[in-house]
This record gives C-alpha cells, sequence and structure tokens, in this order.
C-alpha cells in the first residue's frame, strides 16, 4: 500500500485512494486549449492535447511550438498527440454537402450571430449597418484584439457585417470542412501530413446522423488512403492510442526519474 | 520499413448537434430535442463512432449554462443538452466495446480526491478505456454556480447558503429551467428538468405551450 501524502499549496491529499489501480494503471490524460499554461502543461505531462485551430499556417506553428517544449522534460515529440477539432458536413459529392450545409446556415439566427460579435468585442454592434462591412475604426476599440482575426476574414473576403455574423454563428472558429469524401480526406490529409495535427476531434453539425455519414462516407476513404485503422490495435484506450501503461508512481520514486519508454 | 503513420479521430458528442443552429432546422422535432437527454440518444452516436473504428468519444463540459452571462444572448442561444460526462461515460461503458470514453472534468471546483474516484471507477467499469480531458472553469458564469473563487462577492447567488437547498435552488434546479430564468441572477441549471428547449427567439414559440 502506497499512501498517496500529497502536500501543496493548493492541495492535501493524504490517500491512498480506496480503488484499486484501473487497467490504464491512470487514465489517458489530455489538455485542451491553446495558451502558454496549456502548451506548456500538455508539452510536459499530457498524452493527447485538443485545441482549435482554424487555420493550415497557424496549426502548424502550433503545432511545431507545442512538441518544440517536450525535449526539456524528457520527452519525445510522438509522446504527445496533437488532436485539434474539425467540423466536417459531409455528403455523396460537393454539392450535396454544400446543400446540407446551407439549410443550417439559413437556420442561423441574425440577431443571435450580432449578439455574440459584440459580446466578442465587449460593445453593442446592433446599429452598425448591416450591409456594409464592419468599420475599421472598430479595431480602435481596445478589446476589439480578440475580433482582429474576424475582422481580417471580413477585409479579404468582402463580407458585409450580415455576412459576417452569420459566418461566424456558423463556424464559431473551429476548422470547419464542408465536401465529398474525397474532399474532407483530401484536407483531412493535407493537414496531418504537414504536421499540423496527429488526428482530429470530428464535430458533426447533427448527432448521431452526422458522425454516422462521416463512418459511411469519410472513414472508408481515409482507410482506403492507408491514413486511418480498420481494427482497433488493443482493449483500452492507451493501447488503442499506442500509449504505454503508466508505471506506478512508487516505483518511480524508488528509481531514479527517466523519461517513459 | 517504418509503418505509415495513421490518424488519431475522435467524435464529439453533444445534444442536437455541434451546430448553433441545428435545434431550429425545420427537421428537427420537439420529439428530437426530447430524445437528446436519452441514453439512447448518445449510445446511437459512440456506436456510430465505433463501427468506425474511431477511437475515442469525446464529451465536453461546462459548469454553467452557455452564454450564461449574456441574458440577451442566452435568450436566443439552443438549450444546450449537456448531462455530466462521468455520468453519461459510465452508462455509455456497457453499450460499447473498444472505443474510448474521454471527458472533461474542470480542476476548479473539484477536489483531486473526488476526481481520481471518478476517473478510476470509470476506467475500472469500461475496462481500460477511460480519458480525462482536464480543463479548468475561470468564467464568471461558473463561479456563481459555485459561491466560492474570486466573483464570490459579485454574485447575489452566492449569499445563498452552501447547504443542499440553497444550494440548488442557486443552481435553478428547484426554480426556472424554461426562458423564464435565463435573465435570473441566481443562474440556471444545464441539465433540464424536463426537455424543454430554453430560449425566446422566434423560433421558440413552437415549444411555449409546453413550458413548466
Amino acid at each position: 500500500m502506497h499512501p498517496l501524502r500529497h502536500r501543496s499549496e493548493h492541495f492535501q491529499v493524504e490517500g491512498p485512494l480506496n480503488i484499486e489501480r484501473p487497467p490504464q494503471g491512470h487514465p489517458v490524460v489530455i489538455v485542451a486549449g491553446s495558451s502558454e499554461g496549456a502548451k506548456e502543461l500538455a508539452a510536459e505531462q499530457a498524452d493527447a492535447m485538443f485545441t482549435a485551430q482554424p487555420d493550415f499556417e497557424g496549426a502548424r506553428k502550433f503545432y511545431a511550438d507545442v512538441k518544440g517544449r517536450m525535449a526539456k522534460y524528457g520527452r519525445s515529440p510522438d509522446e504527445l498527440y496533437l488532436i485539434p477539432g474539425a467540423m466536417v458536413i459531409t455528403g455523396r459529392t460537393d454539392g450535396e454537402a454544400h446543400e446540407k450545409h446551407q439549410t443550417f446556415k439559413d437556420a442561423i439566427d441574425l440577431e443571435f450571430g450580432i449578439l455574440y460579435l459584440s459580446g466578442l468585442a465587449q460593445a453593442d454592434l446592433s446599429r452598425l449597418p448591416l450591409d456594409e462591412p464592419l468599420p475599421d475604426a472598430l479595431r480602435q476599440t481596445p478589446t476589439w484584439s480578440r475580433l482582429e482575426l474576424v475582422m481580417d476574414i471580413s477585409k479579404q473576403s468582402g463580407m458585409t457585417f450580415r455576412e459576417l455574423a452569420i459566418h461566424y454563428a456558423d463556424t464559431y472558429g473551429h476548422q470547419f470542412i464542408v465536401g465529398s469524401p474525397k474532399t474532407v480526406a483530401d484536407e483531412l490529409q493535407r493537414l496531418f501530413e504537414a504536421r499540423a495535427a496527429d488526428g482530429f476531434i470530428l464535430r458533426a453539425p447533427l448527432y448521431p446522423e452526422g458522425i454516422t455519414e462521416i463512418v459511411s462516407l469519410v472513414i472508408p476513404e481515409l482507410q482506403r488512403r492507408g491514413l486511418f485503422q480498420t481494427e482497433y490495435r488493443g482493449n483500452t484506450l492507451r493501447e488503442n492510442l499506442g500509449l504505454p501503461r503508466p508505471g506506478h508512481p512508487a516505483a518511480r520514486r524508488v528509481e531514479a526519474p527517466r523519461a517513459a519508454e | 520499413m517504418a509503418q505509415q503513420r495513421k490518424m488519431i479521430l475522435g467524435a464529439v458528442a453533444r445534444g442536437i448537434g455541434s451546430h448553433v443552429a441545428a435545434w431550429r432546422l425545420p427537421s428537427v422535432s420537439p420529439g428530437k430535442l426530447k430524445a437528446a437527454t436519452t441514453l439512447q440518444h448518445w449510445a446511437d452516436t459512440a456506436r456510430a463512432a465505433e463501427a468506425g473504428k474511431m477511437h475515442f468519444v469525446f464529451l465536453a463540459d461546462l459548469l454553467a449554462m452557455p452564454n450564461a452571462g449574456h441574458p440577451a444572448l442566452l435568450s436566443r442561444s439552443a438549450f444546450d443538452f449537456s448531462l455530466e460526462p462521468m455520468t453519461l461515460l459510465s452508462a455509455l461503458a456497457p453499450l460499447t466495446e473498444k472505443i474510448g470514453l474521454v471527458g472533461s472534468i474542470s480542476t476548479t471546483y473539484s477536489e483531486p480526491y473526488n476526481v481520481a474516484r471518478l476517473l478510476a471507477s470509470l476506467d475500472h467499469l469500461s475496462g481500460g478505456r477511460a480519458g480525462w480531458n482536464v480543463v479548468t472553469s475561470l468564467d464568471p458564469a461558473s463561479a456563481r454556480n459555485f459561491g466560492t473563487g474570486s466573483f464570490w462577492r459579485s454574485s447575489t447567488a452566492t449569499s445563498a447558503p452552501r447547504s443542499s437547498p440553497g444550494w440548488s435552488r442557486a443552481c435553478g434546479i428547484a426554480g426556472k429551467t424554461t426562458h423564464s430564468s435565463t435573465t435570473s441572477a441566481t443562474g440556471s441549471f444545464s441539465i433540464p428538468r424536463r426537455c424543454i428547449p430554453c430560449g425566446t427567439g422566434r423560433n421558440i414559440s413552437r415549444w411555449k405551450g409546453r413550458s413548466t
């Protein structure tokens, strides 16, 4: 029996836990976010990291940044999976997928979109003209930096405020992929092979239908390309992710600390 | 020769859908919205992902109603059906075989001993398929639901005693879960008492007759 006897500024836990050590040793640990703190914690301790990376270059930089932090903790880059989120709307053809997307877009409440952008900007935007682009003067708003990216999208695409409000509610700043199985697989493959991601958490617009569509259309395409497993490798989540079962902390205290194998 | 690197794929499961307007689709009936709190609904998503050999199903979590700090926004939002992740994943464990069961637990309002017990229990019950997404809850809306932390003084909810009835009142369980509670300063609970979409947007009128 190894009581924990944890003492720190914030926590005092005597232990031991009144449950036998679980099958995985301890559960797979995932850190979510994109902040400095999250990056550092993930690099040091996590098995995987969930993050929102809406654009390709940003995702690549983020990937290199986090993996680059691991060496100082005695870890190799393949001991942490970086798994950004991606919304997928698919259909048998690009046309069918875009049509499906349009039904969701048409259902968006414009006023919700305006309120949502107002919330991010911490300013009331409801009086701005809807059919013109957002005024550049908004960039002067002190809290507006959070929406710098949105402003840039607006400028580059020439979107009006109305279009932008709908667009933002539609995508919520996540990776957003609409298309046939080939189109979706192409994009996931591009991100994966460019080392912008080790995999993806796929979001669907509707459950369970959206996941069923991903599974019947997109996954076979990824499997054909040899990019995704056709069978589970083992029984536990660690086995299926190819992660080692962690040793008992008490054993680690006895031996000299070393990196996981 | 080195094996080809393969993708890790997980599936999000989240109420009716991850699209902001999912609940407003003409094809989404009140019955379907209501079904989003049933085990069947979540099991269908998890099993679909498992049929595709996906590595895990993932449940995000919030300790407050989404947009709870913004009454105008909340009043135009979907009710975001959100069952407590460890409870739900434990229920999904015997209904699935291989897929990983990953859920968020916030460290901000949980004691380490509780977190360890929940995760160790899920790992045992699922035969080693548990995953923990470590998150914090630094938003004021969450703080108002716990009567503690840095937002203590600014919240009227925190004046409720931490005794059980006071606590449940502060969470809105004993109060209202429909749109009428959304402007309440005492916060609203993110699990419905009855399955009623929480919103006052134009399209909500078709459910208004069902409000408690």
